[in-house]
């Protein structure tokens, strides 16, 4: 007899928490999903090496974008700290490209491509080598 | 110690501090700090609750404390006007002891027993471990620099130069306005008055609030695994994964403090639901100080809320009556909160949306690309088994992750499934934020699991202290590890996390040997979205007051986005060459007389500068050069 109520017990503590556990979740998800901005625009972008000098590299960067939007290429040399920032417009499905003159150094440059219109954002990221 | 000796010692306090407002003497004033930290909060309890732990008593005095001075800081300055001058420090620490001494009458001081037993012991034993072995780190260090302290202390340096909690920060830095969390600039300009440079208070409230997050852990570990398991669970988190320890050591230390004050607000969460203890001072100021620092971890208090829901509605019976009664006090301790945090709220209001604009969150989330981009074993990889500072694994991790999985039984069996619950929503909540670079943070909130899954294997104290030698040449987030990093870091790597006597050394030069009035350009050039960057030059201003050219990228702040890329343009020329005559020109429109450079240059190279007849060496020690420009 006491088998068969602690079975039950268990049983029944096991559907109450995968019903709570469903119905938090649940919450979990739509209340937190909105604060996570999703990258939706679709970004296609390059960059080669154009010209090297004994100071400097100069790099082409092209970008294609499937929606008219704000792009901004920020190059960081450090962690976060920026060596080169510029802001330009994209065209929807056409290529813009801009030139990126950068001192050569021992390390690598990060590229941040960050492109947003009234509602999408997207992004590119690549590391340039001089 | 009875009642008038209390109010002796107190107003003794006042006056000698009041002495060291006027007279400048710092040593005085400096007693100021257990105003700060412990005194008013730990009368306020005293007041307000019976019964309280001698752990607790520490812990909430320490909570209460902090969150008034950084209120009563705002609210003299913002409502009443009251400058930062020499008796600005003596009005908020008579205000502090305050609304103790109108109720000084009711005091009853609380007798300390010192029985122990063993389990007392070994906690103890583990304590001082963890208090010395913090104190051989903080040798190691000296001070930290990191991602955050250099962007806030020149904040809380600029409103000790004003002598006003300001919105423009010009000319010093560039924001016009901005909004974050106010704690993050208060308690270094507090710390400041009371004559302690704002850089180095950094680093002794971070060692400060990492011993109370560790206390904090085991009082909460305490209520969900029972007082052994507690014991040992300590010794992990506090030996090996503090994760306060960790987050202010790289700089993040808004975040890092933000945990201290998440661990409090569970812990008062446990003891409101199950216990029906009464706290409401308490976990109102436990939210103005979360908010004093990072809102972020209201996300993980509600994981946590939600886990002890999910344990009462599955083993307790009274879900709807404690869920109700904890949701309500809550929300009256949130409408306090927003009132005491009112005069912040005033003056910053304008600026609160200025995160959610288009181009600052798209800013944010390009450090993200190739998270998103990460196949779904790997993100699973990385939620679990690597810690999300320097993003580096651990084989640590994954044994407390196998030895989670072991315990489910046992965790069952023994009614502690609140721990387990709460690592599966976690595991939820850090999948959605995982390519989040502020909010996945989170991921470091696994480390206390596996303290506590560590504690049910490894119980003997004196192999677990054994073990703390080996940890030294084991990748993780341990102390000995740490030590291990820092002391072979000759050499600093790109972002300076600490500094060695030597930048202090080129600090002093600065203050002896150039005019208030110097501008430097310094390498690294400025700082982005989520942090600054490599520029060892940024704290020159909050140590010597002497300008830095530099360029604010703050996500959360208002700047002139065309005189930001202006300044970028002119760095990254002379970064190519320092004699490039346009750029040496537009620096001389800044009115840049000298240019710094620390180990481990980024953009600045000391050779090109030394090559050039525009520039004069003019300090050259240990790798720290500075030009004057001529």
């Amino acid at each position: 007899m006491m088998k068969i109520i602690s079975k039950s017990l268990r049983s029944n503590r096991l559907i109450r928490f995968l019903v709570v556990f469903l119905v938090f979740s649940l919450v979990l998800v739509l209340s937190l999903t909105p604060f996570v901005p999703v990258s939706d625009l679709n970004i296609d972008g390059n960059c080669e090496r154009e010209s090297v000098t004994e100071k400097y590299c100069v790099f082409k960067c092209s970008f294609f974008v499937n929606e008219d939007s704000i792009g901004r290429v920020v190059v960081t040399h450090s962690a976060w700290g920026a060596i080169f920032d510029q802001e330009f417009n994209v065209k929807s499905n056409q290529t813009e490209s801009i030139d990126i003159q950068l001192p050569r150094r021992y390390y690598t440059y990060y590229l941040k491509g960050g492109f947003y219109n009234q509602d999408k954002y997207g992004t590119w990221a690549g590391r340039l080598t001089c | 110690m009875n009642l008038r000796e209390l109010s002796i010692v107190l107003i003794s306090l006042l006056i000698l501090i009041s002495i060291g407002s006027i007279t400048n003497l710092t040593f005085l004033r400096s007693i100021g700090l257990i105003f700060i930290f412990f005194i008013p909060g730990y009368l306020l309890l005293l007041i307000f609750y019976k019964k309280f732990s001698i752990l607790e008593g520490f812990i909430y005095s320490f909570v209460i404390s902090i969150s008034l001075a950084i209120c009563l800081t705002l609210f003299l300055n913002i409502f009443l006007r009251i400058e930062f001058n020499n008796f600005f420090l003596t009005i908020l620490f008579s205000l502090l002891t305050l609304p103790s001494l109108v109720k000084l009458k009711k005091l009853k001081l609380k007798r300390i027993s010192f029985k122990l037993d063993k389990l007392s012991k070994i906690f103890l034993f583990y304590l001082a471990l963890s208090i010395l072995i913090r104190i051989i780190l903080l040798l190691k260090i000296g001070s930290i620099l990191g991602a955050d302290v250099g962007r806030f202390t020149t904040i809380s340096h600029i409103f000790y130069l004003k002598k006003n909690i300001v919105t423009n920060l010009q000319p010093y830095d560039m924001a016009t306005g901005y909004f974050y969390f106010p704690g993050t600039f208060i308690l270094p300009l507090v710390m400041e008055l009371i004559g302690i440079n704002p850089v180095d208070s950094v680093t002794i409230t971070s060692f400060l609030f990492s011993i109370f997050s560790t206390l904090a852990f085991y009082l909460l570990m305490k209520r969900l695994l029972g007082r052994e398991k507690a014991v040992h669970a300590f010794f992990f988190y506090s030996s090996v994964f503090d994760i306060t320890l960790n987050y202010a050591i790289f700089g993040a230390f808004p975040y890092a403090f933000a945990i201290f004050y998440l661990f409090v607000l569970c812990l008062l969460s446990y003891d409101i639901f199950f216990a029906d203890k009464k706290r409401i001072l308490i976990l109102v100021m436990t939210l103005v100080g979360l908010f004093s620092f990072h809102l972020y971890m209201i996300f993980l208090l509600i994981v946590f809320l939600i886990s002890i829901f999910t344990y009462e509605f599955v083993s307790g019976k009274r879900f709807f009556y404690r869920t109700k009664k904890i949701i309500l006090e809550y929300v009256k301790a949130a409408i306090f909160a927003f009132i005491i945090l009112l005069p912040p709220f005033l003056l910053f209001w304008n600026y609160i949306t200025i995160s959610f604009a288009k181009e600052n969150v798209v800013d944010l989330i390009t450090y993200s690309y190739f998270k998103e981009k990460m196949p779904f074993y790997l993100k699973i990889w990385n939620l679990l088994f690597v810690s999300p500072i320097g993003y580096v694994s651990s084989g640590l991790f994954i044994i407390g992750f196998i030895l989670l999985i072991f315990l489910l039984k046992n965790f069952i069996k023994n009614k502690k499934t609140i721990l387990v619950y709460f690592f599966i929503y976690l595991f939820i909540h850090n999948y959605i934020f995982f390519n989040d670079p502020n909010y996945s943070r989170a991921l470091s909130m696994t480390w206390p699991v596996y303290s506590a899954s560590l504690s049910f294997f490894l119980s003997n104290p004196l192999l677990n202290v054994a073990i703390l030698p080996i940890l030294y040449f084991v990748q993780s987030p341990s102390i000995p590890y740490l030590i291990n990093i820092l002391t072979s870091m000759e050499e600093p790597t790109i972002v300076p996390w600490v500094v060695w006597s030597e930048h202090s050394n080129a600090m002093n030069f600065i203050k002896d040997n150039t005019s208030l009035d110097s501008i430097f350009l310094v390498d690294g050039g400025g700082s982005g979205c989520i942090g600054s960057g490599s520029s060892y030059g940024e704290r020159i201003f909050p140590l010597t007051s002497r300008r830095i050219f530099y360029f604010t990228n703050y996500c959360w702040a208002d700047y002139n986005k065309t005189e930001y890329r202006r300044r970028v343009d002119i760095y990254r020329r002379i970064s190519i060459d320092p004699d490039d005559l346009r750029a040496l020109v537009e620096l001389k429109e800044y009115n840049v007389t000298h240019v710094f450079i620390g180990p481990g240059h980024v953009g600045l190279d000391p050779v090109l500068f030394s090559n050039s007849n525009n520039y004069e060496l003019v300090y050259d020690e240990d790798n720290f050069q500075i030009f004057e420009v001529k």
